[in-house]
């Protein structure tokens, strides 16, 4: 089904190519939301990412996903962003709204999320990046490595890291409460 | 008593299992039954795993964001083909002033000036066809 769209888009079809951006978005979403933190600046990725994608549809060559294909391209962004030195401040729009009718259970939620927003934006990008590719959209090393451009390995020593580093954090986190 | 060491080894081992990078060997399955550890940290990856899956929302498609995409890679494409026209004029439009005044530096400038009447003449005739067109390609007629 994928595989017929991306023909299809890369021949010029725009209702395929808006087909297959619609089928992605929340992936893209919700990677630049976890990665960035701040929602504005999410939106801002997504957006670019999409024209990226449209203009450069053709030079597409389909090796996996088309979801891998669009984080890529977020990805260079985003460090793009980075490099630019545009700071990329938390301003926690992504929290779930609290729930009047269900108040005290909706504040315990909203603690949860917050503590773990705050372990996960305090990794380094590139630690974020492999953790929450890996944990959230399931890719493999490989499909990481190609993404990140960089080696498995790394990937692999990223991810324990990571890991370990969100582990030892949350440890703290409930030994401090 | 098993050393530190190894465990460090079984753990990274753990986390590619728990990734689903790969199964569990045996080796590493007979290093878990024995050791308290490494069961922990087993343990620990699905509690930290719950914890962190608190954090995926679902974002809802933004229909209106991807019709915005579109319709800016248009305007980015309308841009460059405006720019490109108008260098093409520029192009053109010296081509044809050099001719003319080389033509004239020989000797022609009379028939020049003839040419150019005519010219404006044809343009003239030729206006109501040139806004009929421009009207069928705008859509003017429907």
């Amino acid at each position: 089904m994928e595989g017929q769209l991306i023909d299809k888009a890369k021949k010029g079809d725009r209702k395929a190519l808006e087909k297959l951006l619609q089928s992605n978005y929340s992936i893209l979403k919700g990677y630049l939301i976890k990665l960035t933190n701040n929602r504005a600046v999410a939106d801002d990725i997504t957006q670019e990412t999409m024209m990226k994608a449209i203009i450069n549809i053709k030079k597409y060559k389909p090796t996996g996903k088309f979801s891998t294909w669009l984080i890529t391209i977020a990805t260079n962004l985003y460090r793009d962003m980075l490099r630019k030195d545009k700071r990329i401040e938390f301003d926690g729009d992504n929290i779930p709204k609290v729930d009047l009718n269900n108040l005290e259970e909706s504040v315990i939620i909203k603690t949860e999320i917050d503590k773990m927003k705050s372990i996960l934006s305090s990794l380094s990008e590139d630690k974020r990046m492999v953790v929450i590719l890996k944990h959230y959209y399931g890719y493999s090393y490989k499909e990481i490595a190609d993404i990140l451009n960089c080696p498995i390995g790394t990937v692999r020593s990223k991810l324990h890291y990571g890991i370990k580093e969100i582990k030892d954090k949350m440890e703290d986190v409930n030994d401090n409460e | 008593m098993i050393m530190n060491k190894e465990c460090k080894r079984y753990k990274e081992e753990l986390l590619d299992v728990f990734y689903s990078e790969k199964n569990m060997d045996v080796d590493t399955e007979k290093h878990m039954s024995s050791c308290e550890d490494c069961q922990q940290y087993w343990e620990e990856l699905h509690d930290m795993k719950t914890e962190l899956d608190s954090l995926d929302i679902d974002e809802p498609i933004e229909y209106i964001k991807i019709a915005q995409a579109f319709e800016a890679v248009e305007n980015i494409k309308g841009k460059k083909k405006n720019t490109l026209s108008f260098i093409l004029f520029i192009v053109v439009s010296s081509l044809l002033l050099g001719l003319e005044f080389g033509l004239a530096f020989r000797g022609y400038g009379v028939q020049i000036l003839y040419l150019q009447l005519a010219l404006c003449m044809l343009s003239s005739i030729s206006l109501p066809i040139i806004i009929k067109m421009r009207s069928l390609k705008e859509g003017y007629n429907e």
